[in-house]
């Protein structure tokens, strides 16, 4: 345990010594930003389109309402996720290319405790982007709509951490397989993309970890919380075995 | 738009102001802190963070000009 903090601690200096955190807390902030705010300026760009008067067309201007901002939510989250998914795709092979493993190893720390301390990272600044992304969108909304008539907001709120958290203990899995960050990235792009292609089956789509991503009908109240069980299990159990599977391969990982 | 809108968007843009500024500083001392880029020069990197202050100079800067420490 002592020796995974050290290393821990190793690792938290190069997340603030290459700027990774300030970039990630940035990227989170703005689109945090961006969903309120494209909520907010939907009416008036119809009118501006309206005003036109080329088109001919008349449009119409429905009233945004908070619905039209939580769905910004939803639909904005994957950038800053694929950008961490990117930016830690070479947090591990980095290390081997660079061989700064070896030495750590042979003085006798664990690759479970290295294993451990990365994932430990990784799923610590996914966590604190999300809960700071959260609290920005739900600030804004507040303050231009009221939060009154959303339905289950935190448990449409949680099931996306853990669609987030899916993703991000592949990254681990990938990586203890890999040789090069293309390669990480291909590996979790793959799983999401047979992911979106077994969801076209409707009778399975509600299985899937994708289905975690559909926060929008449980704010709606077209479903209940319920209906998302058999996703959670499912989720949970790939979630838990992608991080042991990691954790097994990685003290066969050629360093 | 008139004053009463603009100031219904304030809260929205005051952040997204204030981090461009912070940007801009960062970007700013890290080109005349550093000597060599990955192209460019000082004072062609000057001209685009001021330039393209609204976020697009700094983000060419960490893509194209800074360096790896």
């Amino acid at each position: 345990m002592r020796r995974m903090g050290a290393f821990f601690r190793k690792e938290m200096m190069e997340l603030l010594r290459r700027k990774k955190l300030m970039i990630v807390g940035i990227l989170f902030l703005l689109f945090g930003i961006l969903g309120p705010a494209t909520a907010k300026l939907t009416p008036e760009i119809i009118k501006m389109l309206g005003d036109s008067s080329v088109s001919g067309l008349t449009i119409t201007a429905e009233d945004v309402t908070v619905m039209d901002s939580w769905i910004q939510f939803f639909k904005n989250l994957d950038i800053p996720m694929i950008v961490i998914i990117i930016m830690w795709s070479s947090a591990f092979t980095t290390e081997y290319r660079q061989g700064t493993l070896i030495p750590l190893v042979t003085k006798g720390l664990s690759r479970t405790d290295i294993y451990a301390a990365k994932m430990l990272m990784l799923h610590l600044v996914w966590t604190l982007g999300y809960l700071m992304y959260f609290g920005v969108v739900y600030g804004y909304n507040s303050y231009y709509w009221g939060n009154d008539g959303v339905k289950h907001m935190f448990v449409a709120i949680l099931l996306n951490w853990l669609y987030g958290a899916f993703m991000m203990s592949l990254v681990g899995l990938f990586s203890a397989i890999a040789e090069s960050g293309a390669q990480v990235m291909l590996g979790v792009g793959a799983v999401w993309f047979l992911c979106t292609l077994v969801g076209i089956v409707p009778k399975l789509a509600d299985k899937l970890p994708t289905m975690l991503t559909d926060g929008m009908s449980l704010m709606r109240g077209v479903k209940s919380p319920g209906d998302y069980t058999i996703a959670v299990v499912i989720t949970a159990v790939l979630t838990l075995a992608a991080t042991f599977g990691g954790a097994v391969l990685m003290q066969r990982k050629k360093l | 738009m008139n004053l009463d809108q603009i100031k219904d968007y304030l809260p929205l843009l005051i952040p997204i102001v204030v981090i461009q500024f912070i940007l801009l500083a960062y970007v700013l001392v890290h080109i005349n802190t550093h000597k060599s880029y990955k192209r460019g020069t000082r004072t062609m990197w000057n001209i685009i963070a001021i330039v393209g202050m609204n976020y697009v100079g700094p983000i060419l800067y960490f893509l194209l000009g800074k360096e790896e420490d």
